[in-house]
């Protein structure tokens, strides 16, 4: 049994160079920044396969990544993965395309996904080259940190 | 009726309408399970096959123009930005190009690092193409997720054997993807021996997956369509290649790498933005697993041979689709060589040679998981770079690709439209074409002629 068991796997995924493709970087730099109890903060660039393998032994998992197409950036859905299907139908068309939604429902398939699994999908408006997050999407990036720091210590809390 | 069977069939069964006879034209417009974006269109009039197109659209990416006015050093870190799947190929083709000029010639304990560091590149790239590309065109799925619902325990094997060379990848290579820690004349830092062990245990499991991997594979249903290929590989008379020999074919090519431009011509076809590469005075040949088996059968460890010739291999593979077996057989031998590497590593004293700057023109070919890449830079005597040219395996594919088609499709046009379009692209798949590095590649159109 790893150390984590039973903690919190915090998932930042993004490319911080791709604009608001970095949203996920961002926040998750912002909630390590926290030092909330029980929980393991990480960086991904990708999601992909490798998920599998970094989730393992952990009883919550939370996971934040830019959502392209939306119509409000900045603002963000959490999805339960456990009671909802992503919108769009997975399917593994390359393995540059082997994303976030394919690492779910191959993780569910394969009965790996973990005990709890949560998504915040944060609306992005620029997926261009560069660093830094668009105005509106940087302007909420706070707001979204506190939620899941009240989030997470409720989880731990009740945990305890 | 096995599961694969039952779901081949059930395929198989949809739409008998016979392509015979008719005037069609098969249109995919975005190849899946390949990397990057091409097209396939294929046209058929009156029950003969007219016209066959690989159309690769990725927008040319310039690397070799951005490569100039830039100090010689950065090329490694650079080329490896052409492809997440084989940027270890890209640093490896890179470095060796860059120590040609400056006279380096790295030994020891550094080239068997540099070894290491492509069998978890081999074992990466191999294993996601068996596992979660390729071997759903076999059984019938539409891609790994569906297939993992059947066949779970092959799906997990593969995840976690893909695992393993990552994780060489990234303790060598300072990250999983994109590795930085490559340099010209050897590392910028090098991983302890104590970091290596437990690397050690995973690898064996890794070496026993791996031949798990060859039986599976080489039990899957292969169409009959063995080809007459010319098969050209890096040979080098004391290992299976991947960083240094001499560019060979079963049909008399044996050349330095300098020379690789004296026999390998490129020319543009108006409908792909990547260079279709011939033999000079020959036409079309084929680089990748099935070239480097072929070429260098006898340099694979014995394991490798016997898990080869236990899955009815012979020593030359013809047949495109058992490349799948081909890539298992190459995993095989990339976890046993590297435990052999690991098992006897000495830390060397110094991570990297040093140089000194000096002008000229130096050629790097390596063999990256589909084939060989070859690099050549003019640097001038500051180490800029003056000139790059960069010919990768999957442009040198693009015209055998093309050829297996125009001798796939005529046998076949009894099958309906849909199963033939199938099929037209599990025959591409067998290249696990990189489309994103060759441009400089899937969509398939079978239409009316």
């Amino acid at each position: 049994m790893r150390d984590e068991e039973r903690g919190i796997l915090i998932i930042g995924i993004g490319n911080p160079h791709r604009q608001d493709d970095g949203v996920g970087i961002a926040v998750a730099r912002a909630l390590a920044a926290c030092a909330l109890p029980a929980t393991v903060v990480v960086e991904q660039a990708m999601a992909g396969p490798a998920l599998l393998e970094l989730w393992q032994g952990f009883a919550t998992v939370i996971a934040i990544d830019a959502l392209a197409g939306g119509v409000s950036p900045g603002r963000w859905h959490v999805m339960d993965l456990h009671t909802e299907l992503f919108p769009h139908r997975a399917a593994v068309d390359s393995s540059h395309g082997f994303g976030l939604v394919e690492t779910i429902e191959l993780a569910r398939v394969l009965t790996m996904l973990p005990p709890a699994l949560t998504v915040y999908g944060v609306e992005g408006a620029a997926f261009g080259f560069g660093e830094g997050l668009s105005p509106a999407v940087a302007k909420q990036v706070p707001a979204l940190v506190v939620q899941i720091c009240n989030n997470v210590r409720g989880l731990a809390g009740g945990a305890s | 009726m096995s599961k694969a069977t039952a779901h081949r069939d059930a395929v198989s069964r949809s739409g008998r309408a016979s392509t015979r006879n008719r005037t069609i034209s098969i249109k995919v417009d975005a190849l899946a399970r390949v990397e990057g974006e091409g097209a396939l269109t294929v046209k058929v009039r009156n029950g003969a096959l007219k016209d066959v197109q690989l159309r690769i659209f990725e927008p040319p990416r310039f690397f070799e123009a951005f490569l100039r006015g830039r100090h010689y050093t950065e090329a490694p870190d650079i080329t490896a930005r052409i492809c997440g799947i084989c940027p270890v190929a890209y640093q490896m083709s890179a470095v060796h190009a860059m120590e040609a000029i400056l006279g380096l010639q790295v030994t020891g304990p550094l080239r068997e690092l540099r070894r290491l560091l492509y069998c978890g590149e081999w074992i990466e790239s191999h294993v996601l193409h068996i596992y979660l590309l390729h071997a759903p065109d076999f059984l019938g799925y539409d891609d790994a997720i569906r297939m993992a619902a059947d066949y779970p325990d092959e799906v997990q094997r593969g995840l976690q054997l893909k695992k393993v060379g990552n994780d060489i990848v990234t303790l060598l290579g300072g990250r999983e993807v994109h590795p930085i820690n490559v340099r010209v004349g050897g590392f910028y830092k090098l991983p302890t021996k104590a970091e290596w062990a437990p690397l050690i245990e995973r690898l064996k499991w890794a070496r026993d997956a791996a031949l798990a991997t060859v039986r599976w594979s080489a039990q899957l249903p292969f169409p009959a369509f063995e080809q007459e290929y010319e098969f050209v590989a890096l040979r080098h008379p004391e290992e299976y290649p991947f960083n240094e020999g001499r560019l060979v074919s079963n049909r008399g090519l044996d050349i330095a790498v300098p020379d690789f431009e004296q026999s390998i011509a490129e020319e543009q076809v108006p409908y792909s933005t990547a260079l279709h590469a011939t033999i000079e005075q020959r036409g079309n040949y084929l680089v990748g697993p099935l070239a480097r088996y072929s070429l260098n059968f006898d340099k694979l460890s014995p394991l490798a041979q016997d898990a080869a010739r236990d899955a009815g291999l012979a020593p030359t593979c013809r047949n495109p689709f058992q490349s799948i077996v081909v890539r298992s057989i190459e995993t095989l031998y990339a976890c046993d060589e590297a435990l052999r590497i690991l098992q006897h590593y000495e830390a060397p004293e110094h991570p990297y040679l040093e140089a000194t700057v000096r002008a000229g023109t130096g050629h790097g070919c390596s063999e990256a998981p589909r084939g060989s890449l070859y690099h050549r830079y003019t640097i001038d005597e500051a180490g800029i770079i003056q000139d790059a040219r960069i010919v990768p395996p999957t442009a040198q594919n693009q015209k055998t690709i093309e050829q297996d088609l125009w001798h796939f499709i005529p046998p076949r046009l009894d099958l309906s439209k849909e199963e033939l379009t199938w099929q037209c692209e599990q025959a591409i798949r067998n290249y696990d074409p990189c489309i994103s590095c060759s441009t400089h590649f899937l969509r398939v159109e079978i239409s009316d002629a």
